[in-house]
């Protein structure tokens, strides 16, 4: 085979905050994952899995985030996901029958049957409910890099302190190693958030290439001689990647991308909403409130309002994710012909996504990544799949450049985690950040007894949860507004309370261990990450 | 109330989207020229590399996102509902938080290009001390921010390029400040403005550097070769297989620092499979040392990468056997050379 003209490096950003909540029979935001996991997740690890065993050679890069590792590996959400889909195979039984005179929406619903059975005998049955093995051994096959990303997803530009951005690096690190068993070579800066001279940070800890949006990259100082379609170095010998705005665009945009296709299933219909309450009942939220509940039997249709969707029809629906497939990899081909006649080496163009967005958002999105991946591997030869690391194992030699504050959220900075409905954490934040710094320096070369060491673990546990950068996100876009606001409050809370308790030697044993109970993320924490 | 909130916010979220509609639709059908127009031209400088780049639409992408944190929609047949969950345990009330912490600060954020965010928390102690040094024949006073233009200067108070006054209105502890020109540092301060044109101060804030907006004219290059292994840079900085490595680096430092050459024994990962007692135990030797910095230097005969700073150093796995290791240093003008010979023997006993 010959050379490639160019690479194309698919990156898909896995992540959920931490929204485990054992102190509830059943929590709403719960489902945020379990809809992953049947969607989005189980779908992604089948289709590498055929890829594999049919023999397509491929490369993709993942991050899965410290949280969404740290849930998926969860006993408690486990326990909680087999019930969940257990529930939703006893719905779509009654759904096959209830729809048997109806072959449109029948054989929409025997579709779901088969991939809700899939997908509990790929959660329970093949991977022992641990689908982060799953993963992993699609890396240890060589085909997929895992990367990692910050602890709890807190957008580092604005830490205000470097000792957490240290932090947010140096639990991520060890966490990817202890669950991954070798260090990351990469990581996925949460929100794509890039603060010059973070970039020391990554490189303290080996991680060797970050990604950021174009303009981190494009508005580097000097100019690059690439642009974006080649990495560069920092001058702490990190490289970055940045990602190329012309396939973002095809996947992102609901309106002119692919994902806004008539064929494709409607997001929004949902028979959670769409059926008789009481039919309905045990399969929502336990309060009686109606919630998704993943099975949707409508296509988007058009510019029609919900109540005129017409019946979705998941052949044709495939159908088009495999014309859309081949339509992003002619653009791909294109690209990289053009631009390799610019360039004197492979240009590379970086595709980053949420990895959510395929599946969840975009139904069919997980099979047009299989389309994809398999044309590119059987149809041409202009373009080939590539890891970053890959890349730069290939072309070790880049340029030098400091890259410029970034990030991929609206206009391209911190506005969208800073505006008049979230900027009132900042202050807060900012507070237990120093808290925690003065914990650190006043502690770390202490003896410590148990207990002492206990609170000092939460309270590190406490600051990181209260800095996701989901809840900031959340607040922005209103959508679950109260809950957002509840978790930097209870964080913010917990924390001074630990705070207060070391300080003053005046041990409430119980709450503490109610809260460890309650968030656990990082067993193993290290509480002295809040250093320089 | 919180359902209601939810709609309103829908709403103006569809008139959002329709003016995208508007918006997307000339992106479209410029995308559809690029293709021809790039096979066209001839002259390709890197000016056109950095013209491939369209700017995505970030809210559409934002709102994409978003559907991952989903909130209940309405439910029409049983009206509005707040959900109330059923707590397993009782707990104490962890919603109020302190709001406000006199510490006599004041913090500045970067939002954007032109904007920076500050907040500031000033002690009633601090305002009345600080009130009282202001003399009446000053004349009325405003609590303002001043932000100072401080790029590439070490700011000592009075030698800012340019700074400007914004008067701070109501009882506002933030405010949003438009800044002059991106890629700037700025440095705010708060405090009390007379009308004959005293300035009192009461806090200083930190630094920032706004974002650049545009393409940097500076286009001297400067390339660097990055091929060093990291993995094994890393396990010799205590990394790799260490898990939750601070002790383990801080032996390495020590022994790293001392003058003797030494080999030493770490722990293997515990294996998963074996529930059982076992030991495992395993070598490594690391050889280390500095010469001049423009030196050539060899170890077993092969020319080995020495740091800016002189420094170098390897690591080895050490099976069971004899090993020789001889390093060899040459200076720059081939004048001086020294060579060291290292014997290491590993036995198993």
């Amino acid at each position: 085979m010959r050379e490639p003209s160019g690479y194309l490096a698919l990156i898909l950003h896995a992540h959920l905050p931490f929204v485990r909540h054992p102190e509830y029979n059943s929590a709403l935001e719960e489902n945020w994952l379990f809809e992953a996991i049947t969607e989005t997740y189980i779908p992604l690890l089948n289709i590498f899995n055929k890829l594999i065993e049919d023999g397509v050679d491929f490369r993709i890069t993942m991050s899965l985030t410290p949280p969404l590792i740290s849930m998926l590996r969860d006993p408690l959400l486990q326990e909680r996901y087999l019930n969940h889909i257990n529930k939703l195979i006893e719905l779509i039984e009654k759904e096959v029958i209830r729809t048997q005179f109806e072959p449109h929406f029948n054989r929409t619903a025997i579709m779901y049957r088969e991939k809700f059975y899939n997908a509990r005998y790929v959660f329970e049955e093949k991977y022992k409910r641990d689908l982060v093995s799953g993963f992993k051994q699609i890396q240890d096959a060589g085909k997929l890099e895992i990367i990692t990303c910050g602890a709890t997803h807190g957008f580092l530009p604005l830490s205000l302190y470097r000792e957490v951005v240290n932090a947010q690096i140096k639990v991520a690190v060890d966490h990817y190693i202890e669950n991954l068993g070798r260090r990351p070579r990469g990581i996925w800066l949460p929100e794509c958030g890039y603060n010059p001279g973070d970039d020391e940070v990554l490189r303290k800890y080996g991680i060797r290439y970050f990604i950021t949006d174009t303009h981190g990259i494009l508005y580097g100082t000097p100019r690059p001689k690439y642009g974006i379609f080649s990495p560069v170095y920092c001058k702490s010998r990190v490289a970055a990647f940045a990602r190329d705005m012309e396939s973002s665009k095809q996947v992102w945009s609901a309106k002119e991308g692919y994902p806004g296709d008539y064929n494709y299933r409607e997001f929004y219909r949902d028979i959670g909403y769409d059926l008789d309450y009481n039919y309905i009942r045990p399969y929502i939220h336990e309060s009686g409130i109606r919630i998704n509940t993943g099975i949707k039997y409508y296509k988007i249709t058009g510019r029609v309002d919900l109540g005129h969707k017409q019946p979705y029809d998941y052949n044709a629906a495939l159908n088009k994710a495999a014309e859309h497939a081949g339509n992003f990899m002619f653009n791909r081909e294109k690209q990289v012909e053009y631009l390799a006649k610019l360039m004197k080496r492979q240009p590379i163009i970086v595709a980053p996504y949420d990895a959510e967005l395929f599946g969840h958002w975009w139904y069919e999105g997980p099979y047009f990544l299989d389309f994809l991946i398999r044309k590119i591997f059987y149809d041409q030869q202009t373009i080939k799949l590539i890891t970053p690391s890959e890349y730069l194992e290939k072309y070790p030699k880049n340029q030098v450049l400091t890259p410029s504050f970034s990030s991929w959220g609206y206009k391209g900075y911190a506005e969208f985690w800073l505006s008049g409905e979230n900027d009132w954490i900042y202050r807060h934040l900012h507070k237990i950040y120093e808290k925690m710094i003065e914990l650190v320096n006043t502690f770390k070369y202490k003896p410590l007894n148990q207990l002492q060491e206990r609170i000092l673990k939460q309270a590190a546990r406490e600051v990181l949860l209260a800095q996701s950068s989901d809840w900031a996100f959340i607040m922005k876009t209103q959508t679950m507004y109260e809950y957002a606001a509840r978790r930097t409050v209870n964080h913010v809370f917990r924390f001074n309370k630990l705070y207060d308790m070391i300080k003053t030697a005046n041990v409430d044993e119980q709450y503490l261990a109610r809260i460890e109970w309650q968030d656990n993320i990082f067993p193993n924490i290290d509480w002295t990450a809040f250093s320089i | 109330m919180a359902m209601k909130k939810i709609k309103k916010d829908k709403g103006e979220s569809d008139k959002e989207l329709n003016t995208k509609k508007q918006k997307n639709k000339r992106q479209i059908s410029a995308k559809k020229v690029t293709i021809s127009k790039k096979q066209v031209k001839k002259g390709k400088t890197e000016k056109e590399i950095i013209k491939e780049t369209k700017p995505v639409d970030t809210m559409e992408q934002s709102k994409m996102e978003a559907t991952k944190f989903y909130p209940p929609q309405m439910d029409k047949k049983n009206g509005e509902k707040i959900i109330k969950y059923e707590e397993k345990k009782a707990v104490i009330d962890e919603s109020q938080i302190q709001t406000k912490y006199g510490d006599n600060k004041i913090v500045l954020l970067v939002r954007d290009p032109y904007w920076c965010y500050a907040y500031w928390d000033l002690s009633e102690e601090l305002i009345n001390n600080k009130r009282k040094e202001i003399k009446p024949e000053w004349g009325n006073y405003d609590l303002i921010l001043r932000i100072y233009d401080v790029t590439d200067i070490i700011f000592n108070g009075n030698n800012a390029h340019k700074f400007n006054d914004i008067k701070i209105t109501g009882d506002a502890n933030n405010w949003y400040i438009n800044v002059w020109e991106a890629g700037r540092s700025y440095i705010t301060d708060i405090g009390f403005k007379t009308a004959d044109g005293h300035f009192i101060l009461l806090a200083r804030s930190n630094a920032v550097t706004t974002p650049r907006d545009k393409v940097s004219n500076i286009t001297d290059e400067e390339w660097m070769v990055v091929d060093e292994d990291f993995d094994e840079l890393f396990r010799l900085s205590g990394g790799g297989k260490f898990g939750s490595s601070e002790g383990f680096r801080s032996f390495l430092e020590m022994n790293l620092s001392s003058e003797s050459v030494s080999s030493f024994s770490s722990p293997s990962p515990k294996p998963e499979e074996n529930k059982g007692f076992f030991l495992v135990v395993d070598t490594e030797l690391i050889v280390y040392g500095a010469t001049e910095k423009n030196a050539k230097l060899k170890v077993k005969g092969e020319p080995i990468k020495i740091n800016p700073d002189g420094s170098f150093s390897l690591r080895y796995h050490l099976p069971n056997t004899n090993l020789i290791i001889p390093v060899e240093a040459e200076s720059n003008d081939g004048k001086d050379k020294i060579s060291i010979k290292i014997t290491v023997e590993r036995k198993t006993e």
